[in-house]
């Protein structure tokens, strides 16, 4: 069952077209990423299934409830949704205990003092922050105002969860810690997330699904896995990790398959369900290549790093850098005339606007 | 939450003053009991002749409003514009403004019995205003800027003095008013020709005048004598000098306004102003009395030993703008 | 969960919206219309007299260079002394700030006074320098228009001041720092960081005082007249003495004009700009600047100059109230408390404090609510329309107070609503006067406070009065105590208004104040308004004492 449902989703802010036609849906359970650049608009749409901004056009369900639709002039106040939310910048009132803070979405509820305060400790408890509950704000670390932050979130048990971006203030051994803990506390409560971020890693790692952003549009919305291995068009695959884009020409085409040359003269057969022909590009993820002493393209290594479990290299094969990861198993130094082979592509067309 | 608490209690407090405090609430009278004064008179005086008028008449009651003749001024315009004036007496300094409202017809005649002990230039034919009191354009000298014996004796040589010398504002001002108008159709703009080329200072008013005078900012200031009187009495180092072509006694005029909601009550306070009684209390306060039955205050020349000038009351009344624009012209410009 | 869930910043916007129709637009549109009337028939003779006559274009231009000037030197003198008393470690600057703040509860007419007092032709430190140099008269002149600039820098450059130091104490340490790390000395940051960044709140303050000395009309009354120098809200005075309606009104259409050109032409250059930087929830302590060697010889510079102008014009008007007449000699026969013993059982004089008292505190508390709610909706929510109702809440700024007098007369002195003889109309009036200083105020606390704060108990659930009550009102409350001092002073001695709308029993302290001085009663005008500082400075400690320093000034 689906917990969010955005249908054809645009806003507009005067002259700019910030959302443009959006639609998705988050299933129940489901931790779902908007990624993108910043000014993709995935925050705005955020906003907008929170009530925070008004569409320009399109509907929102949250659960089975329309809570925006231009055609019928709903909009749902804010308040009035079934949400738990948390911000980039905390939003910790600074003016009240950390306590105070949690139990605030109770309070305004009137629920009974004995139901709030039960509800409380386990919310503090779950944030594993009991002993700190009559400290101020400004008494906390950054990660600890985060967790206040999620605790107000939870506590009046939403339907679903939006997070803007939470992590982005906090330091990268804090982030990976807590990703690791909003991943385990949705898996314990089951609640359904939807979560911005810029961060790719953080949207691979974390996500059972997430649509792609850009200029205010969705490109794509997929697993990890399928967004990482089949990218719709370059501004995906240049997005999400690293990519090397190869100029090519088609010069033969049969079935889904087709046949470019490229790096001087070499010859690739690629899948190619589009059916692109003439000047186009070959996409290549730095692990899809191999390097070898041997192997059909030559190349010159430029610069080497070594990351441990891999070696980045940067080669130059016929004028164009390209980026090779191997495994740590062989070593070639600076300088070194080598070969290599692409394993596996994409083709795209080699038109600029398609980036988008 | 200490503000709330803090904005409750200051709404409490605000609340509760008016408990202490009935006037907050215009007070609303028994029908027939009430007269609303409008008047330039000063505050104090105004007031103490107020209470002494509801001491002889204890079932009526005189509220006054208390003002400057321009913010009066405004005021009644103002009021004209929705629905009329407010006012049931009118007790200005400002002698022409009788004769406008006489000609809007927004005065009620009435002829006092006490009218008759008043000299017939002091009142008008058909009872419509009648002097309350009298007060005098004179010069008022600083002996220790400019000793008396150097001092004008006349108001031909008022403008010698040049900067030393200070005059009222006619614009704002209803006694200045009625002064230019006596010196302007008596001998044209010739006088304040020569204190504009001299430097004469114009300030606002006559109180404006004597202050800065006592200052010393001033030596010889053309003002109103029982404000000079005033200072004086503290031991301001005044002096006043009656000139010789003559003061200009500037009747300070009592109507009743054409729409007042209680002729009767408002009549009996016109009685008493011109009353021997009335007259007699404003001695005690200082101010020259109309009725020559009454002896003006100790150490105040009685209206029979000083020259008056004639006051044009009609040709200022009509020539007002006029009077106005050509004086802002020559002396403000 | 349907629309029937109305949002209900929508009402609230409504409820402002009427207020500040009822306030401010329906009592100036009576104002306004009448400029076009001559007779009951549509005509501009009324505007064809303002451009013919050189009386009234000179003081169109007169007003808008003296305004100019004085909005000049009060940013040059405010800026530098928030500086002082905000960013350096100038000792006893908490006394500064509060003594700085202090000329600014002087009703502007007798600030006017007790700067004759000072500097007239034979005011006491005239005579001081004559004594001293042997000469005839003092080599200054303060009737006339450096006289007019110089008083009126003297009352309006606190509103430079308190904007600046607001701006100041918000600002980023982090920026001044990181400006210090890539090498800048202290003057270098200053002029090229921190000078830039409170620019805006320079230029706004700059704003206040600049409309603030266009409508001022006391100042240039008592020092104009004698330089034969006028202002246009001299001429509408004048105008009102006539009595010329219309041509009063169009004066002060006028008057509106100007203001809303420079209004408009400061927005602009604010939207160039950037707005104002916005601080997080988190709170930064900007730095100190150590002003080591200079420590001494400026705190004795910024010392004489609080002595200067705010301490010798207040003990100036207590030297009055205490001499038996002004100008007496000073010697110890001279010197007397009849005065105060006078004021002290004029009946008249105590109703009017309780009045004013009354007056005050009910109209500052209503515009700071209502300032609150219409920056809100502006600031905040911003909501359709809200920038409009903003707007309008600020015109009266500019209106001078003579006219928002007569306006108030026009719209409530008939039947349904007639308020007029009462109380009441005088609050109404008091409302409209003071609601632009509310709005402003507020405007700036609201946008410290950084919206994911009210965002966040919207997503808690918290409806409209919640959000307000638990959490902007509170975040905002230093800075709303503060707005509300900002009107309750000089409510509490205003006299343009009152004058016009008071009657029998309701008089006010400035209508109090006004009389005696037009009576010639000098000293006991004095004595009142000393009083009522008294009672200013007092209040002023009591507040500062119950909120820890939080408020007041």
């Amino acid at each position: 069952m689906e917990k969010i449902r955005v249908l054809s989703l645009t806003k507009r802010y005067r002259n700019v077209l910030a959302v443009e036609s959006a639609t998705l849906s988050v299933g129940d359970k489901e931790f779902f990423s908007l990624l993108g650049p910043s000014g993709c608009g995935k925050s705005t749409l955020l906003r907008c299934v929170a009530g925070l901004e008004e569409p320009t056009q399109g509907e929102i369900y949250i659960g089975e409830s329309l809570v925006n639709s231009t055609a019928e002039r709903i909009n749902v106040p804010t308040e009035f949704r079934p949400i738990g939310m948390v911000f980039q910048n905390y939003a910790v009132w600074p003016h009240m205990t950390v306590e105070e803070n949690v139990a605030y979405p109770l309070k305004v509820k009137k629920l009974p003092k004995e139901i709030i305060r039960r509800k409380l400790e386990e919310a503090l408890q779950a944030v594993g922050l009991q002993h700190l509950a009559q400290r101020y704000p400004s008494q906390l670390s950054g990660g600890e105002q985060q967790r206040v932050s999620l605790a107000r979130a939870l506590i009046k048990e939403p339907e679903v969860l939006l997070l803007d971006e939470p992590l982005s203030n906090l330091d990268a051994k804090l982030r990976e810690q807590m990703r690791f803990e909003l991943k385990d506390l949705q898996r314990r409560t089951g609640i359904p997330i939807l979560y911005v971020t810029h961060d790719q890693t953080e949207a691979l790692a974390m996500s059972d699904r997430l649509a792609v952003m850009n200029a205010g549009r969705i490109i794509q919305i997929g697993t990890p896995a399928e967004i990482y291995t089949r990218p719709v068009n370059q501004f995906v695959a240049d997005f999400i990790g690293l990519m090397n884009f190869v100029p090519c020409r088609v010069i033969e085409r049969s079935g889904g398959a087709a046949t470019v040359e490229l790096l001087g003269g070499h010859r690739l057969t690629v899948a190619d369900p589009g059916g692109r022909d003439g000047e186009a590009a070959l996409a290549a993820r730095p692990e899809d290549i191999a390097l070898g002493r041997t192997g059909p393209i030559r190349c010159r290594v430029a610069a080497k790093n070594y990351l441990g479990n891999l070696i980045d290299y940067k080669v130059v094969a016929s004028g164009q850098v390209l980026r090779v990861q191997t495994p740590n198993t062989e070593v070639f130094r600076e300088g070194e005339d080598l070969g290599l082979s692409i394993q596996r592509a994409i083709l795209f067309a080699s038109d600029r606007r398609s980036r988008g | 939450m200490k503000f709330s608490k803090a904005l409750l209690s200051s709404l409490a407090v605000t609340a509760l003053i008016p408990f202490f405090n009935p006037g907050l609430v215009s007070a609303q009278a028994k029908p027939g009991g009430r007269t609303l004064l409008y008047t330039s008179v000063p505050q104090e005086l105004a007031t103490r002749f107020g209470d002494a008028f509801m001491k002889t008449r204890p079932e009526i009651k005189v509220e006054i409003y208390r003002a400057g003749s321009t913010e009066i001024g405004t005021k009644l315009a103002a009021e004209r514009e929705v629905g009329g004036i407010r006012a049931d007496l009118l007790w200005l300094a400002d002698a022409p403004v009788y004769y406008e409202l006489k000609a809007k017809g927004e005065l009620l005649a009435y002829i006092s019995p006490e009218a008759k002990h008043i000299p017939a230039d002091l009142k008008d034919p058909n009872g419509y205003f009648t002097a309350g009191r009298l007060i005098n354009m004179i010069i008022a000298v600083n002996q220790e800027v400019v000793p008396l014996k150097d001092a004008p004796k006349a108001w031909k040589d008022f403008p010698d003095l040049g900067k030393k010398a200070v005059m009222g504002n006619p614009l704002y001002s209803g006694s200045n008013f009625v002064t230019v108008a006596v010196f302007v159709k008596q001998d044209g703009w010739g006088w304040f020709e020569r204190a504009r080329a001299k430097g004469v200072a114009i300030v606002r008013g006559n109180s404006e005048a004597a202050s800065a005078l006592a200052g010393k900012e001033f030596g010889i200031a053309m003002t109103l004598d029982y404000i000079v009187s005033g200072l004086i009495k503290k031991g301001a180092p005044l002096a006043i000098v009656w000139p010789a072509e003559g003061a200009i006694s500037v009747p300070s005029p009592i109507a009743i306004i054409k729409g007042t909601k209680n002729p009767d009550a408002s009549k009996a306070f016109v009685d008493y102003v011109l009353s021997k009684e009335g007259q007699q209390f404003l001695v005690t306060q200082e101010v020259i009395p109309v009725r020559g039955d009454v002896n003006p205050p100790k150490g105040q020349p009685s209206a029979s030993q000083i020259k008056f000038l004639p006051i044009p009351y009609e040709w200022a009344a009509e020539n007002a703008a006029a009077i106005r624009e050509r004086f802002e012209k020559i002396m403000l410009q | 969960m349907t629309a029937s869930k109305l949002d209900r910043r929508y009402l609230l916007m409504a409820a402002t919206g009427l207020f500040v129709l009822l306030v401010v637009v329906y009592p100036l549109w009576q104002v306004f219309f009448r400029s076009f009337l001559d007779a009951g028939a549509f005509s501009l003779k009324s505007y064809h007299k303002v451009f013919s006559n050189p009386t009234y274009y000179r003081a169109i231009l007169n007003s808008v260079w003296v305004s100019l000037a004085t909005a000049a030197s009060c940013m040059v003198v405010g800026t530098l002394l928030a500086f002082l008393a905000v960013r350096t470690d100038l000792p006893y600057k908490k006394a500064l700030r509060s003594l700085i703040v202090l000329p600014y509860a002087l009703p502007s007419f007798f600030a006017a006074i007790a700067w004759i007092q000072l500097l007239g032709p034979q005011g006491y430190l005239a005579r001081f320098f004559m004594q001293l140099s042997g000469r005839e008269a003092a080599p200054w002149n303060i009737y006339s228009a450096a006289g007019i600039v110089f008083v009126l820098t003297v009352h309006y450059f606190v509103l430079v001041f308190i904007t600046v130091a607001g701006a100041l104490e918000r600002m980023d340490a982090s920026l001044e720092e990181a400006a210090r790390a890539s090498g800048a000395g202290t003057f270098r940051i200053m002029r090229e960081i921190t000078l830039p960044l409170v620019l805006p709140a320079i230029l706004a303050g700059g704003l206040l005082a600049f409309i603030g000395s266009l409508a001022n009309f006391g100042i240039p009354a008592l020092l104009g007249m004698r330089a034969r120098f006028f202002v246009l809200t001299t001429s509408v005075y004048y105008a009102l003495a006539i009595p010329d309606f219309a041509l009063a009104t169009a004066l002060s259409s006028m008057l509106v004009a100007v203001a809303l050109v420079f209004m408009c032409l400061q927005l602009g250059i604010q939207r160039g700009e950037g707005r104002y930087t916005v601080i997080s929830g988190k709170s930064v302590r900007p730095s100190e600047l150590k002003l080591r060697s200079t420590r001494v010889p400026l705190f004795l510079g910024a010392t004489v100059f609080v002595v200067f102008i705010s301490i010798i014009p207040i003990l100036s008007m207590a030297l009055t109230a205490l001499l038996t007449y002004w100008g007496a000699p000073l010697k110890q026969a001279s010197f007397t408390l009849d005065h105060f013993a006078y004021i002290l059982k004029l009946e008249a004089a105590r109703r009017a404090v309780l009045n004013s008292l009354f007056l005050a505190a009910l109209a500052a508390t209503i515009t700071t609510v209502a300032g609150v709610l219409i920056s809100y909706m502006h600031v905040k929510a911003k909501l359709k329309g809200s920038r409009a109702l903003d707007f309008l809440a600020t015109i009266p700024y500019a209106v001078p107070h003579t006219v928002i007098a007569i306006a108030m007369i026009l719209a409530w002195a008939r039947p349904p609503a007639s308020l007029y003889g009462t109380l009441w109309i005088i609050l109404v009036a008091y409302l409209a006067v003071y609601l632009p200083f509310a709005v402003r105020t507020t405007h700036s606390t609201l946008q410290q406070v950084h919206d994911s704060l009210e965002e966040a108990a919207r997503v808690s659930g918290a409806k409209l009065l919640a959000r307000l009550r638990d959490i902007l009102l509170p975040l905002a409350r230093p800075g709303m105590i503060a707005g509300w001092i900002l009107v309750f002073m000089p409510a509490l001695r205003e006299l343009t208004v009152s004058i016009l709308l008071y009657a029998h029993r309701t008089e006010t302290i400035g209508v109090t104040v006004y009389n005696l001085q037009d009576a010639g009663y000098r000293e006991v005008a004095a004595a009142l308004a000393s009083i009522v500082m008294g009672l200013l400075i007092v209040g002023n400690f009591v507040i500062r004492r119950l909120t820890g320093g939080a408020a007041g000034f």
